[in-house]
């Protein structure tokens, strides 16, 4: 049986781009959730928040987040940091008739 | 339409130049988020969940062929290949990296066209009337008066920096309110007074968001050539006394609405009585400069074709017949049509274009309607100048990139904002549902059967989907990280604007259309006949047989 308990992480939005990225151990950025440093104790989390802060070309107003661990993995709790993390819901954008093959769909 | 002059496109251009230059200052490090922030929000530039957005200003929707080329070539080269078209009449790339935002900035400024002003508390895009200029009922064109407030506004050095955001619409139909006047801080009629003289009538305070009202009317009649120094005194009593210590309670609707508005109205004429006469008055040369730029195009001489255009929606091609019925309506000018071009195809977001759809507009407006499109707040798009002739082709056209939907002021011609798939600010997503409802609901008989209905989604209480004016409208809200729904009945938009009223507890997402459905049944079970509208029969009927049906006797 798979456990879960809720602990944090923490996530900004990337300067070059604006995609989320995740706090490592090795105290960088990482796009992956799974690669993010998961934190049991806030106050721990609150000291690295500061130094993520610190790294300001790189990323915009960095947080902490909840996240649960399941099987020893992240998981977002909110719908809103799922979709941030697993990018939108719906296709993006919509394929071109046949008789224009000119464009690819991204 | 209108063309920039020197000055216009100077300052257009300076502003690109000057933030192509914040912009290096923040990639090399020499600026933080917090200093850059403000820089980029007065270029129109947000952070979204997933990445930057950029929100280009379509001053009152109007639009050349030429420049829908340019948005297609920038959502090509910078973006995923689509944009996306806003309730005021803007557009919206999703994605653009930020080293790439001076070169659009760039390539916008070389037709004409900028992002300034569309994000922070200064006065935003003007906003109008889709059908101006072609509309039977019209009394007068309202664009020229939209031109003269874009130019008195942009980077007018005393409303940079307003409590809150300001929006102004205008419409020159004062019987069918297509510009939803009401619901802006400031509405502006164009109406005749009691010697048959025009003028406009200013109303004040209406918006949408966290406290939805409805705007008042603060000048029955104003002169014309006043209109400049009127809108300065109500922005100069906003500027002053409006809130600025809580932004729920900023906006100018708060403020008419704790003072009353006869008292604004007074403090408004006290204010332009000290303006009056300074030189900001309108002269008749000045309105007639500004009106040339909206001179109708070269029509040709052609015979009436309301006969031929009837005979159209009663023709053997049924699919035709349904799209002229729906999306078309007579032109004031003989042999001519303006067709609505809805943006509500089923598998695709409400109001999103893929850039090979704008290459195909920008022609079918170059071939069809003198090569000038327009954005609505319905998130469609109009070729306002066909001939009745063309149809049959133009109907093919579009039909063959994915654009001939025929359900214009149907039920899933529905207004939707981008919600928590992109929205920082969102508490649930939007488009899904929306992408659903259309799903669900895609009879054509059925939609037609129910006739003019809307509804309108929002993803969070700021109310950018205009859920409030829905004839249904559906609130996205957020219950511990969960997406909720919350349903309203009884809105509209229109002359006989009304705010919706809250059925009960929220649905769940896989609850919230399957309450659609029963609210539809509901109506059609009820209407005293098939043309009374959604509207009309809720007015009639109340909300207790709604309720009812959605939960039961809980
Ligand atoms: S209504 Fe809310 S969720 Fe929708 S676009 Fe506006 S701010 Fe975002």
């Amino acid at each position: 049986m798979s456990k879960s308990h809720t602990s944090l992480a923490i996530t900004a939005a990337r300067t070059d781009d604006g995609a989320p990225v995740y706090w490592t151990p090795e105290g960088g950025w990482s796009r992956a959730l799974a690669d993010a440093q998961v934190f049991a104790d806030a106050k721990v989390a609150e000291g690295a928040l500061g130094q993520a802060r610190g790294q300001e070309r790189q990323v915009c107003d960095p947080y902490t987040m909840k996240v649960s661990v399941v099987d020893g993995r992240p998981q977002p709790l909110t719908a809103r940091e799922r979709i941030r993390c697993e990018g939108p819901t719906t296709r993006l954008r919509r394929p071109d008739p046949p008789a224009n093959p000119t464009h690819p769909v991204p | 339409m209108y063309q920039y002059d020197q000055y216009d496109q100077r300052i257009v251009d300076e502003r690109a130049q000057q933030f192509r230059g914040q912009v290096e200052r923040r990639l090399s490090g020499e600026i933080a988020e917090s200093e850059f922030k403000p820089l980029r929000l007065q270029n129109g530039l947000y952070m979204q969940l997933h990445a930057y957005m950029l929100r280009v200003a379509i001053p009152y929707g109007l639009l050349s062929s030429k420049q829908m080329r340019s948005f297609a070539h920038i959502c090509r080269t910078y973006d995923k290949g689509y944009g996306h078209f806003t309730t005021r009449q803007n557009l919206q790339i999703n994605w653009p990296e930020l080293q790439a935002i001076p070169k659009v900035l760039e390539e916008l400024a070389g037709v004409e066209m900028h992002a300034i002003q569309t994000s922070g508390n200064c006065i935003r895009n003007t906003t109008s009337d889709q059908f101006a200029g072609v509309a039977r009922d019209e009394l007068e064109d309202p664009r020229p008066y939209c031109e003269i407030i874009r130019q008195w506004s942009t980077f007018h050095p005393e409303f940079a920096f307003l409590p809150r955001k300001f929006k102004i619409a205008v419409t020159g139909t004062p019987g069918d309110d297509r510009a939803a006047v009401r619901l802006h801080d400031i509405g502006i009629r164009i109406v005749e007074g009691e010697r048959g003289e025009r003028g406009f009538e200013i109303l004040v305070g209406g918006g949408l968001g966290r406290t939805p009202m409805i705007a008042k009317v603060v000048r029955d009649f104003l002169p014309k050539r006043q209109l400049l120094p009127y809108l300065e005194a109500i922005m100069r009593v906003y500027n002053e006394q409006g809130r600025r210590d809580n932004k729920y309670k900023a906006r100018i609707k708060i403020l008419v609405d704790a003072l009353g508005v006869e008292e604004f109205a007074r403090r408004v004429e006290a204010e332009f009585e000290l303006i009056k006469g300074e030189g900001l008055e309108l002269t008749d040369s000045e309105i007639a400069r500004v009106g040339a730029f909206f001179a109708p195009p070269p029509h040709e001489s052609l015979p009436d074709s309301d006969a031929q255009l009837q005979a159209l929606t009663l023709g053997s091609e049924r699919t035709l017949g349904l799209w002229v019925r729906n999306n078309v309506i007579p032109h004031r000018v003989p042999g001519y049509c303006a067709v609505t071009v809805s943006l509500k195809e089923k598998g695709t977001p409400p109001g999103d274009v893929s850039d090979y759809q704008m290459d195909r507009l920008a022609d079918l407006a170059d071939n069809y309607s003198f090569g000038q499109l327009r954005a609505t707040h319905h998130q469609n798009l109009v070729l306002a100048d066909v001939k009745v002739a063309d149809l049959p082709a133009l109907h093919q056209e579009l039909a063959a990139c994915g654009l001939a939907s025929a359900n214009v002021g149907k039920l899933t011609d529905m207004i939707c904002c981008p919600g928590l798939d992109f929205c920082a600010l969102a508490n649930a997503r939007s488009i899904p549902i929306a992408e659903e409802i259309m799903q669900r609901f895609d009879d054509v008989d059925y939609l037609n059967d129910l006739g003019e209905i809307s509804i309108k989604m929002s993803g969070c209480i700021n109310a950018c989907g205009h859920h409030h004016v829905g004839n249904i409208g559906i609130l996205g809200i957020d219950k511990q990280g969960v997406e909720f729904y919350q349903l309203m009945l009884g809105g509209s938009h229109n002359n006989d604007a009304s705010l919706g009223a809250i059925v009960g507890r929220a649905f769940a997402q896989d609850e919230i259309v399957g309450a659609i459905d029963t609210v539809l049944r509901v109506y059609l079970h009820q209407r005293s006949s098939p043309e009374e509208r959604f509207v009309d029969t809720y007015r009639r009927i109340g909300m207790e047989p709604f309720k009812e049906a959605l939960y039961g006797a809980n």
